[in-house]
């Protein structure tokens, strides 16, 4: 494990606008006082409920939105020194994959044409086309030649993973990338980002609501809540000794497939009192 | 291409398109065309009717009518292209840019467009010849501002809505300058409107050419334009009574057909009107069905849509009175439409083609739309996915709980409202009494999804259909939906058909289980059974593929 991180979060605020008068704005804070890192190859995997600031945290990183306070650091670069325009650097380090597969390709553009915009905002002496790309996600060749709007969910995800991938990145950040997928497609497209951190040495930053697809690719783990990240560790550690009441909350609201877990479950939660007993 | 070819599936815009054609030959083809020079002044034969040798008649100066229609084709045609050329030039990328950067360039500029809105089109279109001087392209060059302005305004509130979705959030990430996104991302996904609305203002356009030559600020008194015929003509109608009618013709026909090109584009491109589908279901054929002591018994069930494949097919199950019965699939395997056909709700043109529902002993296929609408309350509820777009967003809460209450069960208003506060109470809102005046969207996703239940309940139903009722929700708040539903069936002995894709959740709150998989039920068996020793080698896959958090 390398010593220098590849990502440093130090105190990351973001806050949004809710509302102005003629002279002030009414802000909000999204993201309060967050601060973790991403190793090199590794997968950092934020998990929290609607509203608990995980993508807001994605979305900063990106240089989507601008932090209101803390220290963004990529590689040991500070990114609140960049100025208002990105480098082109950064850009092609760090890429993206959202939830909506559909919404996220411009459904005017073939897939070859999605890739080739993409293969040529990151041009510097890289070897790989189109066709390359599509082998690399595992799509026939012949799928370039298709709108988004003609592919299948899990197609327009590997279409979006490839589009990320044709800049070379060191960082993809997954803002809820399988979550609009059905459970067995979840799982190839999941066994695809494995399959592309192994070969290309990915770090990725996964968030998701989906408790148990955030074990299953994370190294490290970092709950959100309320826009603050209330527990990390190591991804079995943090599932398997909770530490924090908010973490344990979640890990017993998501059902599990197996009655007899989730009798178990139900019978504690209709019976607190005896939980605090046993507790105490 | 789709939407080319779905235009040429348009008789009315074909008959627009070659109106059009027609024109713009004309307008090019004029010296050919037209019979006389159209100002060769003929002093003898004034004021003609139509004949043989002046097809159309002559005017007050024995001018040969038709001639003057055809050389009238150039000066309406472009007058409408410079016009709103023009406009598409200046309005588009600004509101392009006004919509994509917003910020203080969207506030300082929204202002101007509002105070420049605020002029009639006429009224600036005289402004400027003032200025300018008069003649046809400085008259037009008012009318252009206004629609400048117009598409400006159109063009911002689309890149509003598009800037947010994620393919530019990509394009951006990947580095893409901001005229690439916004000319080559952006533009070409709010074409569309653009185009529809350019062809409305060619017609507009046309319009006001007719109406500033009429008025005698357009063209120069020499050239032929149709709304200068128009304006001469009203000296002399009372002795050439044809005289006004083939120019108004002109105008109207070619202001008609540019506006219906425009619907046409419209429908073409929302894929709106598309042609009725032919399919006439095959009548229901019933199964007959030996009796069950089940209060839901489906048997056979198909639904098929036309030209699809049949999307349900041979489905039969049993729910008991009190049973929280699960149907587990993946999109696209058919167990929603299985829901909708249980409730006489399939989306046309889908029709169930055989099988047989009884509810209670009651055979629902077959029945008629108004019997099978007076079962939907008081012997199947139904809730869905998305707590706020099955609720009203302009009504209470309130007004839309006793509406159920008033139809069904005839309560008085006083009596309906004590009771939806009861439903609510039921269903774990608090504060009950208060919040029948609050709006949908002041309550939460689990809060809304609660207030459906409630509605549902209402009616007081014998089988509840849930079609996946907490996937849009938090999993705490699941948590809590799951755990009501389970309380419902314990206090008042509901039956309920849950529909989910999450394995998870039939674990948690069903007692039998069905997977469906495309348009199959592929394996059905009570829920220990399912989850320890799963018969079809599908269900192992979709058991090992949501296994995450226990495995």
């Amino acid at each position: 494990m390398p010593d220098r991180p590849l990502l440093r979060v130090e105190n990351l605020r973001v806050s949004y606008e809710m509302g102005r008068t003629l002279w002030k704005a009414r802000r909000f804070d999204a993201v309060k006082d967050v601060s973790f890192t991403v190793a090199a190859g590794e997968t950092f995997g934020l998990v929290g409920e609607s509203g608990s600031g995980k993508s807001t945290t994605g979305r900063a990183v990106l240089r989507l939105v601008r932090p209101a306070a803390g220290t963004i650091e990529f590689d040991g670069h500070d990114l609140g020194a960049f100025g208002p325009r990105t480098p082109r650097w950064y850009r092609q380090a760090v890429q993206v994959v959202f939830q909506d597969p559909l919404a996220s390709l411009n459904p005017r553009h073939l897939v070859a044409k999605t890739l080739t915009l993409a293969l040529r905002a990151g041009n510097d002496g890289g070897t790989g086309g189109v066709d390359e790309l599509l082998d690399q996600v595992g799509l026939a060749r012949e799928l370039g030649g298709r709108y988004p709007a003609e592919l299948s969910g899990g197609q327009r995800q590997r279409v979006a993973i490839a589009r990320a991938l044709a800049v070379r990145p060191r960082l993809v950040i997954c803002d809820e990338a399988v979550s609009a997928l059905d459970v067995s497609t979840q799982s190839q497209i999941i066994e695809l980002l494995l399959k592309l951190q192994r070969e290309l040495s990915l770090s990725l930053l996964f968030i998701s609501h989906d408790l148990a697809v955030v074990r299953r690719i994370s190294h490290q783990v970092g709950v959100m809540h309320l826009g603050s990240l209330v527990e990390q560790g190591g991804a079995e550690e943090v599932y398997r000794r909770p530490r924090h009441a908010y973490t344990r909350m979640l890990l017993d609201s998501a059902p599990v497939p197996d009655p007899v877990v989730q009798r178990e479950r139900r019978a504690r939660r209709r019976a607190p009192q005896e939980l605090t007993e046993e507790e105490a | 291409m789709i939407t080319v070819s779905r235009l040429l599936r348009q008789p009315a815009t074909l008959v627009c398109l070659a109106f059009l054609l027609l024109l713009v030959v004309a307008a090019v083809a004029a010296p050919w065309l037209a019979p006389y020079d159209p100002s060769a002044v003929n002093v003898t034969g004034r004021l003609e009717g139509p004949s043989a040798a002046h097809w159309l008649g002559t005017d007050e100066l024995g001018r040969d009518q038709l001639s003057r229609l055809i050389y009238g084709t150039r000066i309406a045609l472009r007058a409408s292209v410079q016009a709103v050329g023009l406009a598409l030039v200046l309005g588009v990328p600004a509101g392009l840019v006004i919509g994509y950067f917003g910020g203080w360039w969207d506030r300082v500029a929204m202002r101007v467009v509002d105070a420049v809105s605020s002029i009639p089109a006429l009224l600036l279109a005289f402004g400027v010849i003032a200025l300018l001087g008069r003649g046809l392209t400085n008259a037009m060059l008012g009318v252009s501002v206004i629609f400048a302005i117009q598409l400006l305004r159109l063009t911002r509130g689309m890149v509003l809505a598009e800037r947010e979705l994620p393919y530019v959030d990509a394009a951006r990430v990947l580095g893409l300058s901001a005229p690439r996104i916004m000319f080559g991302q952006i533009l070409p996904n709010v074409a569309g409107p653009l185009i529809v609305q350019s062809s409305i203002y060619l017609g507009f356009a046309q319009l006001f050419e007719a109406m500033l030559s009429f008025l005698g600020l357009g063209v120069d008194v020499g050239d032929a334009s149709w709304g200068q015929m128009l304006d001469r003509s009203r000296a002399y109608v009372g002795d050439q009574p044809w005289l006004p009618v083939f120019p108004g013709l002109a105008i109207m026909l070619t202001v008609l057909a540019f506006n219906l090109i425009g619907d046409g584009l419209r429908d073409a491109m929302s894929g709106a009107r598309a042609p009725a589908p032919t399919w006439k279901p095959p009548p229901v054929r019933l199964v007959p069905a030996e009796p069950t002591r089940a209060l839901l018994s489906v048997r056979s069930l198909t639904v098929a849509f036309p030209g699809a494949a049949t999307v349900v097919e041979d489905v039969s199950f049993d729910i008991a009175e009190g049973e929280v019965f699960g149907l587990v699939g993946e999109s696209g395997s058919g167990k929603t439409m299985t829901a909708l056909a249980l409730a006489g709700l399939l989306p046309p043109p889908g029709a169930v083609t055989q099988g047989s529902v009884r509810l209670a002993g009651r055979e629902l296929l077959g029945l008629p739309d108004h019997e099978l609408a007076a079962l939907r309350g008081p012997e199947i509820g139904m809730i869905f996915q998305d707590p706020q777009s099955a609720l009203s967003p302009v009504h209470t809460i309130g007004r839309q709980l006793i509406e159920p209450l008033r139809t069904h069960e005839g309560l008085s208003r006083r009596a309906a409202l004590d009771r939806a506060a009861e439903l609510l109470t039921l269903v774990g809102v608090p504060d009950a009494r208060r919040r029948l005046g609050d709006h949908p969207h002041q309550f939460s996703g689990g809060m809304a999804q609660r207030v459906v239940i409630a509605r549902a309940l209402a009616a007081g139903p014998r089988l509840l259909i849930a079609d996946e009722p907490t996937t849009a929700l938090d999993v705490t708040v699941q948590c809590q939906v799951l755990d009501l539903l389970l309380d419902l069936r314990e206090r008042f002995g509901m039956t309920i058909l849950l529909i989910t894709h999450d394995l998870g959740v039939v674990a948690d709150v069903c007692d039998r289980v069905a997977v469906m998989r495309a348009g199959r039920i592929v394996e059905q068996a009570p829920v220990g059974g399912l989850f320890t020793t799963p018969e079809h080698p599908y269900t192992a896959a979709l058991l090992a593929a949501s296994g995450g958090a226990h495995a």
